[in-house]
This record gives C-alpha cells, sequence and structure tokens, in this order.
C-alpha cells in the first residue's frame, strides 16, 4: 500500500498497481474537491437563485418552455433554449433588429395611479406579473390564473419590507387547506412595500441598481396567447382519462376552480403553474 | 403524512400502504441480520462451505450482482461519453441498482471474509499479484464513484432542493459527472475482467483454466463483455417490474427497446466469443493438460445440458430476440429476452463458481455437491431486502425517473 508497509516493493508490480490506484483516488478525490469549491464560489456570488432556476428549466416540460416568439407569430412552433432570458438569445436580437427596433423589454409607460389594466403589465411564466411606477418601483402580483386555482387563500406569506429577492426564486406563498403555491419572484430587488392582495398584488420592489431586468417577462399581447395555451394546459389537468374537457371552451373561468374540482392533483397542479420543480 | 417529502406531480401510494409493502421485505432483512450477526459472533462454521468449496453461494451471489450491476457504469458511459441522451431517462435508476449491487456485494464479501475488523489489511497489506486485490481496490472505489453519482439524486428531494447550498453543489457534482462516468467505466473494467480472470488462472482447475493474452486469461475478457450485454437488460427489466408494480408508465417505451437492442447486440457478440472460447477450451487447453471435456459433465448435477443451457438458451436464444427489431418493440419479447440474458449471466457465475469447484482433478476424486446453509441463505435473503427497501425508499422520495411526470400528464399514468 505505501512504502511504510513490510510488504512494500519497489517492483513494477507495485508501482504500476498502486500507481494506477492512487491516480484513481486522486482523480475522484479532486474533482469531489472541484465541485465543492466551485459551489462555494456559486454561493459567494449569490448565485443561488440563478442554479435554482436553471435546474427548474431543464425539468420543466416541453409544453411550457414555447419562445415567446410563438405567442407573437414569427414562429409556429419554438422551445426556448435560453431559459427565458431573452437578452441572450441572438434570434431574439436578431427578430428585433429586423423588425427595425431594439430589443428590450419595457414596462408600458409608468403611469401616476396604479395599473389594474392588463395592458399595463408584463407577466412571468410563473403567473405573475410586474407593473411599473412613477418612483421607479414595480408592484409584482399574481394573475387571474393563478387567482382562480386558488381561489380564496386561508393564508398569503409575502416576504417582509427590506427582503432582498433574487429572480425565479419561491417568495410568496398561498396556501389553501394543505395545499401551497409558491410563487417566484418574476423581477430582483428589495421590498419596499406589502400588498394586500387585492387584486392579486403581493409586494412592491426596488430593483438593485434602480434598474430592473425585464427580458424574461412576456408583453402583454403575448401573454395573451400564452394564457390560452396555459388555459388548455389546466384542462387537460382537470379533466379525467376518458371524460371530455372539463372547461368549455370560450367560457369565463369561475373563481375558484380548487373549489369546484377539490380531487384534482392540486399540489401538482399549482406547482406546474408557479414553474416550481 | 410525508406528502412534503415526495415530488410534487409524482403519484405516490399512501405511508401505510407504503410500509405495508416494506414490511416483509424488512422481515427478510432482519433474517439477514440475524445471519450475519452469528458469522460474524460464531465464525464461518455456520456455512456449509469447506476446504474444497471456499467459494460457495455469497460469491455466486457477488459475481451476479457485480455482473448485472454493471447496467450503471455502461449506461453512465453510453450517456456522458457517447451521448446518447435518451438513457437519461433511466439514468438514476442505473446508478441507484448500481449502488445496491456493489454496496451488496462488499457487504457479503465482508460477511464471507468473516473478519470486518481486519478489512483494511487487503488494502493495507495489498497483495498486487493478486486479481483479487484488483477486485478489492476496484470495487472499493467504484462504490466510491457510485455514492458520488448518487448525491445530487438525493440532493434533488423535494425538501433537499429547497437548501441553496444543496443545489448549488448538487449542479456543480453534476456539471463533472463526466468525470465520475469516466472513473466509473475504467474501475469497472478492470474488476468485471478480474473477476474472470480469478478463475482463468486457476491452473490447478482444469475447467476454469483458459489460454490467454499477457497475464490476462480469456475469462478476463469474457466477464468484461457479459456483464455490459446483462447490464442493460436488467436495468430495463428493473424498470419493467417497477412500472408494473406501481402501475404507471415511468419512460418511453423506444428506451426500453433501446436497451434491449443494446443487450442483444452485445450478447451475439458475446456468445461469439463464448463459443470460440469454449471450442479453443475443448479441442486445445484440456488436451494440453491430459483431460477430456466429458469428464467435467459426468456428473448427475452437472450434466452436458448445463453447457447447453449455457450457450443457446441463455445465450443464441435471447441474442436472436433482441437482435430482432420488430420483436423488441414488444413488450413481452423484450422481457423474455432481458429475462434470459440476465438469468444466463447469473447461471454463467454460477457454473464457473460451483461446477469449477465440484469437479474432481485428482484420480482419486469424485463429484461433490455443496448446498448452503440457513445463514447463507439468510444473507442472501437480507442483500436481496436491503436492495428492494433502499430502491423502495428512493422511488418513493427521489425522482429516479424525469420522464414519470410529463408522462403521467399525458397519459394518465397508463
Amino acid at each position: 500500500m505505501l512504502p511504510t508497509a513490510y510488504e512494500f516493493h519497489w517492483d513494477t508490480g507495485h508501482i504500476v498497481f498502486l500507481g494506477i490506484f492512487y491516480s484513481v483516488l486522486t482523480v475522484v478525490m479532486s474533482t469531489l474537491i472541484i465541485a465543492s469549491l466551485r459551489a462555494r464560489r456559486d454561493m459567494n456570488k449569490r448565485r443561488e437563485a440563478d442554479i435554482a432556476w436553471h435546474e427548474s428549466f431543464s425539468e420543466l416540460a416541453t409544453e411550457r418552455r414555447h419562445c415567446r416568439h410563438e405567442f407573437d407569430g414569427t414562429f409556429d412552433a419554438k422551445v426556448c433554449g435560453h431559459e427565458f432570458a431573452c437578452g441572450n438569445c441572438e434570434q431574439h436580437r436578431a427578430l428585433a433588429a429586423a423588425a427595425g427596433g431594439d430589443d428590450s423589454i419595457r414596462v408600458p409607460p409608468a403611469q401616476d395611479a396604479p395599473a389594474t389594466s392588463p395592458e399595463g403589465r408584463l407577466y412571468h411564466r410563473g403567473h405573475t406579473w410586474v407593473e411599473a411606477r412613477h418612483d421607479g418601483t414595480y408592484d409584482v402580483g399574481v394573475d387571474d390564473l393563478l387567482r382562480s386555482c386558488v381561489g380564496n387563500p386561508d393564508r398569503v406569506t409575502v416576504p417582509g419590507v427590506g427582503t432582498r429577492l433574487m429572480a425565479g426564486t419561491p417568495v410568496a406563498d398561498l396556501q389553501r387547506g394543505r395545499v401551497h403555491a409558491r410563487v417566484a419572484t418574476p423581477i430582483s430587488g428589495t421590498v419596499v412595500a406589502v400588498g394586500d392582495y387585492e387584486g392579486g398584488r403581493l409586494y412592491r420592489l426596488r430593483p438593485d441598481d434602480g434598474k430592473a431586468r425585464l427580458d424574461q417577462l412576456l408583453r402583454a399581447t403575448e401573454a395573451r396567447v400564452w394564457m390560452l395555451r396555459e388555459l388548455e394546459l389546466l384542462q387537460a389537468r382537470l379533466t379525467l382519462p376518458g371524460e371530455a374537457l372539463a372547461l368549455a371552451d370560450g367560457g369565463e373561468l369561475v373563481g375558484d376552480l380548487m373549489g369546484a374540482y377539490p380531487d384534482a392533483d392540486w399540489d401538482a397542479i399549482l406547482a406546474d403553474l408557479c414553474l416550481e420543480p | 403524512m410525508d406528502r412534503h417529502l415526495i415530488q410534487r406531480g409524482l403519484d405516490r401510494t399512501t405511508l401505510p400502504r407504503f410500509l405495508l409493502w416494506l414490511l416483509p421485505w424488512l422481515l427478510l432483512a432482519a433474517w439477514g441480520g440475524t445471519s450475519a450477526t452469528q458469522l460474524f459472533r460464531d465464525g464461518l462454521y455456520h456455512t456449509n462451505m469447506d476446504n474444497r468449496f471456499a467459494f460457495g453461494l455469497w460469491i455466486i451471489l457477488d459475481l451476479a450482482i457485480i455482473a448485472l450491476g454493471a447496467g450503471a457504469f455502461f449506461l453512465g458511459f453510453m450517456t456522458y461519453l457517447l451521448r446518447r441522451h435518451e438513457f437519461k431517462q433511466v439514468l438514476n435508476t442505473a446508478v441507484i441498482v448500481g449502488f445496491v449491487c456493489y454496496s451488496g456485494a462488499i457487504v457479503t464479501l465482508a460477511i464471507d471474509v468473516g473478519q470486518p475488523i481486519r478489512a483494511w489489511f487487503a488494502f493495507w497489506h495489498a497483495n498486487v499479484h493478486s486479481m483479487l486485490t484488483e477486485v478489492t481496490f476496484c470495487i472499493t472505489c467504484y462504490l466510491l464513484v457510485l455514492l458520488i453519482e448518487y448525491i445530487p439524486i438525493v440532493l434533488k428531494n423535494r425538501r433537499l432542493r429547497t437548501v441553496p447550498g444543496a443545489a448549488v453543489l448538487e449542479f456543480n457534482l453534476h456539471k463533472l459527472m463526466v468525470v465520475f462516468a469516466g472513473v466509473g467505466a475504467f474501475l469497472s473494467f478492470f474488476h468485471q475482467g478480474s473477476l474472470g480472470g480469478m478463475f482463468g488462472v486457476l491452473n490447478g482447475r482444469p475447467f476454469a483454466y483458459r489460454e490467454g493474452v499477457g497475464i490476462w486469461p480469456t475469462t478476463f475478457f469474457l466477464f468484461i463483455w457479459s456483464a455490459i450485454s446483462a447490464g442493460p437488460s436488467f436495468i430495463m427489466l428493473i424498470t419493467m417490474i417497477v412500472q408494473a408494480v406501481t402501475r404507471k408508465k415511468l419512460v418511453d417505451d423506444f428506451v426500453l427497446s433501446r436497451l434491449g437492442r443494446l443487450s442483444g447486440i452485445l450478447l451475439s457478440t458475446y456468445i461469439i466469443a463464448k463459443v470460440a472460447d469454449t471450442v479453443v477450451w475443448i479441442m486445445v487447453t484440456l488436451p494440453g493438460k491430459g483431460f477430456d471435456a466429458a469428464e467435467f459433465y459426468r456428473s448427475d448435477m452437472f450434466g452436458a445440458w448445463v453447457l447447453f443451457l449455457e450457450l443457446t438458451v441463455f445465450g443464441l436464444l435471447p441474442a436472436t430476440i433482441l437482435l430482432n427489431r420488430r420483436r423488441v418493440e414488444k413488450m413481452p419479447w423484450l422481457i423474455a429476452g432481458g429475462f434470459l440474458t440476465c438469468f444466463g449471466v447469473a447461471f454463467n457465475r454460477f457454473v464457473f463458481t460451483l461446477q469449477t469447484l465440484s469437479v474432481p482433478t485428482m484420480s482419486f476424486d469424485r463429484f461433490m455437491i455443496y448446498w448452503p446453509s440457513q445463514q447463507e441463505w439468510g444473507v442472501l435473503a437480507g442483500v436481496f431486502a436491503y436492495g428492494v427497501i433502499l430502491y423502495s425508499l428512493s422511488f418513493r422520495y427521489l425522482n429516479l425517473f424525469p420522464r414519470e411526470r410529463e408522462l403521467q400528464t399525458t397519459t394518465g399514468g397508463n
């Protein structure tokens, strides 16, 4: 084993055999150490949220990874390969350039009074919306589909004022009975006010460095098509095998789907809607 | 009660029913534990092994499960190094099956050696000229690799993944998994071979002795070949059994077909090599040592049917089934082919271990038979139960089949 053990001899057999053994052990242990060091570096750089989102995205079903340009009619079918960060997508930039504009996603002009119109918002695929305010802050809330699913939650937990949030991290919790919808924040920033869940409003954020990253959010026109797709997926989840679709096309959503379909696997449905693995 | 530990969207039975499922396996594990305690306390006299049968049921078990566990390294190699991403659907299961097989084998070996307190002697006072030393080193290192490969799967548990550090470590380990896959393939290649080589160098046992290349007898290569033939089939069968027990679709059918076909291709080349090796053994090796092959097949226990069975029913037949593209798309054929392949590799290890020791080597010798004791069976049952329990817990609390959730949604679980 080692030159100190009495059986050890400096011959070819010992050198080759034990040399290979120690080389393998060295490779295994150094790979482990490298992984641990990289993990520590990522923690120090506060990349936990990015990594968690990267992992969650890779586990998303294909039907939840459609490119935004499918919703605006540019493509018939295209799956996003950039974790919804359109700012990193060359094709998105090329399309924007071809259209003669820039590729940035902006919240529609800020309004004096809090906007309640869906047109004045950007949408996150985890069923939240973002609304800009004059003072540079953003309101964040949950969209109508998620609200309809949860109905009247028994408890709404939101991060307190002063909490720093990382985009993509589950931060709010809507609890109904034993089921939880863990809602991810669509943008990063620090909470400056807490909402009352009126109209789905959760909290107000001041983005880091005063500028929010919005390229992963859908514009209202895109969100309209996306929302219809989400409704179809929800219909499929609420329909038992062999039965007709549960929701009639074109109808209005009832306000409390969880109450209307108590036997559905709401734990899984809400996880899907909130993009939670 | 344990819902918060189960991945969202995965349909699992209730906790009481799950505990009921575990109960018989826990009883078997208790039998194994009692047997192991007796053996550690009183020594190996509780076994029916003796000077003639120094290898018995436990070595057959070790050789068989290490061969069947080859799916872990081979599918890791196919996925990470050859970029066959379709096998990702069963890779987690392959890692856990591999871990169960190798840890079970090491526990059995520890009981077989009988003095666990001196287990470190094998490493510290290594006999570098022994094939078994190489096996000891390799399977220990490979178990470490399997443990490292198991960690990211555990860290993806619903509860654990909410711990930020756990998710980051899992991510970074996963990025380097290609290194572990490569090391695993290297280690497995050598210890599967050395297990075969151990028999091939037995100069005083003409039933096992084989010619070879350099220091490696042909059994070195045949054991590797048969293990990588059976590994994919074993993972395919385990997946099918889990699908049947849970009544859920867990992977796409085409993945199972490809595993079967992969086994078929490897098995057909293996069986050609095995036939060639047998012919050389009968025509060249044995006459050169003054033996006639017929002498080894004259007992009631080991007749010529053993050779026939190994080469045809457990070799040519499954190879023919699994090589056929149309047949591997039909589940009954796939099950038959996979089962015969896996049983065949276990049968090969049984023959090499037991018939080698059973046949006479001296003119005054006679055929002898060995039957394991209750304690030996107990350890085997315990290892089997341990495997089922660990796999069941992993299936319940970890996401072993990445496509399961999606397949549940699209097929309603059927």
